[in-house]
């Protein structure tokens, strides 16, 4: 996984809907994020989104908090093959998610770019997998609400590719609902989007060919 | 006079990659690039920029861009190149070889001036070099095997391999001198001199994965004999003056390929009895051998290989078998003959197996139906309206069929709770819509 170039939480009313996790410096993306759906297991809602489907989600999903000197801090990620290894379980201790954000920070190398470096909540991504971590109450509390939605089979995924643009050419103000969806990896909690953003991001779902899939009951 | 043959009067050449040879500078710093760049600037009277994109095509990157990045990464450098003094004389010659070869197309020369040039502007030479990764001296002598001596080994290897490979301790050892012979390459091909990828192709190309082809289990005296020709190859590639720091290495690599021998002799002495009895496959028992034939007899000729693997029906995936019956359908072949009736069972059973785990994945993935909140949301006001039972939080807004101008939200129970800070006990009086 390689560090996002911006890592925005999107929030309306005070609610937390989503995260953009941006391309960044060294993301390169050019296989699309296939490994990704797949393991999320998109399928059809009414209306049109595309959204996570996983009868075991505790073991797709992880999300642990823990204090670093004295401030909250919390990490969510879509786990890797070490996950499977260990099986499924219901908490790390506070030490074993430190040392997990402390290695996930440690993936942002010196070319990563500044706001990669600097900001409180980071992103991390790749075609199979994504982790964001962030830090202070609040954005523990966003970044929660997103794990949440992903427990109830919840979570939207869009995705851009760069297009051969710059990433940062993309970074028109997204705090407010979406109004420039650049190249990147976007993690919304479908149950909490604004009708607006719902719409732009059915489009966002098409626009990148996602094939969900309706459910078969044998 | 190409790179190649005037290295080769230089005793030894340049390998024979498949992709052309490019002999990378990493400098801890851009300021040695950019001495060079001036140094170019003057002697062809170019402008600067422009001779600083000569300067970083000389030194193995395509642009100028290119070259500084590479020295603005920072941390743990593995991969800094040492000066040419500090280098082997076949290092210094692929380097100099490689950047008159640049030259010469950049300015629109004849090679002997670019060498001659080349030798003067010394592009590689006379940077600050503080010692390798590991801390050792850089290795001055050159190295004893040429990179396409390598290619010889490996290749005789690959016989020995293919062969011996069946047997699980001789594969143990195999795989135990193949390493050897590469950290063997490693040492006289350092990274701090010769580019990395070039020197190792010859092991990487090495790759004996494939799906092993249905294998005797005995050793047959022909191919015991092509196993002992192989080793006698490699035995006498090794046997060179090889010098002090390298003697011990190369002393493993041929006990470890005696042990090898012997490993194949012992097998050879266990074959010979029963050299004159019919070929017994491995890992394919003699009746599922039979299934198998018949099946191969049938099926079309590119599925034939599937069917004589080492593996047998263990090998195949239920797509395979799916394809291979619906060939047998297609073609009307009588599947009630005997001989090939226990094979049709064997591949059903494969694809149904295959439906099973499907079946399975598909399940895992169903969504189940689960209670949503439905909640109104102004700005900080948050208004609790229901709950609905649905598979996905759509499906709860759609059912609970409510008009609102503010803007509704489906969350589960915990969100609600912990998130938008609802009381358990408001959340259990809530009316279900639907």
């Amino acid at each position: 996984m390689k560090a996002a170039y911006a890592t925005v939480f999107q929030v309306r009313d005070g609610i937390c809907y989503g995260a953009f996790l941006s391309a960044g410096q060294r993301v390169e993306h050019e296989f699309g994020i296939e490994g990704l759906v797949r393991r999320l297991g998109i399928r059809h809602c009414p209306g049109g989104m595309l959204v996570s489907c996983d009868r075991d989600p505790e073991r797709a999903f992880f999300f642990g908090s823990a204090p670093i000197d004295g401030k909250p801090h919390a990490v969510f990620e879509l786990e890797n093959r070490w996950a499977d290894a260990r099986g499924k379980r219901a908490s790390l201790s506070a030490a074993a998610v430190r040392r997990r954000i402390e290695m996930l920070h440690k993936l942002l190398a010196p070319r990563d770019d500044a706001p990669a470096k600097d900001a409180t909540t980071r992103g991390f991504w790749d075609s199979d997998r994504f982790a964001i971590t962030t830090s202070g109450a609040i954005g523990v509390a966003y970044l929660e609400t997103l794990y949440l939605a992903a427990l109830a089979g919840d979570l939207a995924p869009t995705y851009f590719d760069t297009g051969g643009s710059h990433p940062r050419d993309a970074l028109a103000d997204r705090h407010d609902g979406l109004s420039a969806i650049g190249a990147g990896l976007g993690l919304f909690a479908a149950g909490l989007i604004p009708p607006d953003v719902g719409s732009r991001i059915i489009e966002h779902q098409t626009k990148h060919g996602f094939t969900g899939r309706e459910p078969r009951l044998t | 006079m190409s790179v190649t043959a005037w290295t080769e009067n230089t005793q030894c050449s340049i390998p024979a990659a498949d992709e052309p040879l490019i002999m990378r500078i990493v400098l801890a710093s851009v300021t040695p690039a950019n001495d060079l760049s001036e140094r170019l600037a003057e002697r062809f009277a170019l402008p600067l920029p422009h001779a600083r994109e000569w300067a970083a095509k000389i030194l193995g990157y395509p642009q100028w861009e290119a070259l500084r990045e590479q020295c603005h990464r920072l941390g743990g450098r593995l991969d800094l190149s040492a000066p040419d003094s500090h280098c082997a004389s076949l290092a210094v010659r692929w380097r100099r070889a490689y950047q008159a070869e640049r030259l010469a197309a950049l300015a629109k020369i004849e090679l002997s001036d670019a060498l001659r040039l080349i030798e003067e502007l010394r592009p590689s030479d006379g940077f600050e070099f503080e010692g390798t990764f590991d801390g050792r001296a850089p290795r001055r002598a050159d190295p004893t095997l040429a990179i396409d001596e390598h290619r010889d080994l490996v290749a005789a290897f690959a016989t020995l391999w293919r062969i011996g490979g069946r047997e699980s301790p001789i594969d143990r050892t195999l795989r135990a001198v193949l390493v050897s012979l590469e950290a063997l390459l490693i040492k006289e091909y350092p990274i701090e001199q010769y580019p990395y990828d070039a020197t190792r192709a010859p092991y990487r190309t090495a790759s004996l994965i494939d799906l092993p082809q249905r294998a005797p289990k005995r050793l047959s005296a022909e191919k015991h004999q092509e196993c002992i020709a192989s080793i006698a190859t490699i035995r006498r590639a090794l046997a060179r003056n090889w010098p002090p720091d390298l003697t011990e290495a190369v002393a493993d690599i041929v006990a470890t390929l005696g042990r090898a021998q012997d490993q194949i002799e012992a097998w050879r002495r266990a074959s010979a009895a029963r050299d004159g009895e019919a070929i017994a496959w491995r890992g394919v028992t003699p009746e599922e051998e039979e299934i198998l034939d018949a099946l191969a007899a049938v099926v079309l000729p590119e599925q034939v290989s599937l069917l004589k693997t080492s593996g047998g029906f263990a090998a195949l995936s239920d797509d395979e078998a799916g394809l291979m019956l619906a060939h047998l359908r297609v073609t009307g072949v009588d599947r009630t003959r005997p001989a090939l009736r226990p094979g049709i069972r064997r591949l059903e059973a494969i694809v149904r197996g295959g439906e099973r785990d499907e079946r399975r994945r598909w399940e895992r993935k169903t969504p189940v139906n689960s209670i949503w909140i439905i909640v109104a949301v102004q700005e900080g006001e948050r208004t609790l309206i229901g709950k609905v039972q649905a598979t996905s939080s759509a499906e709860a807004l759609a059912r609970a069929g409510i008009a609102s101008d503010r803007r509704l939200i489906a969350t589960t129970a915990t969100v609600a709770e912990r998130i938008l800070g609802s009381s358990p006990a408001a959340l259990g009086a809530l009316l279900t819509l639907a």
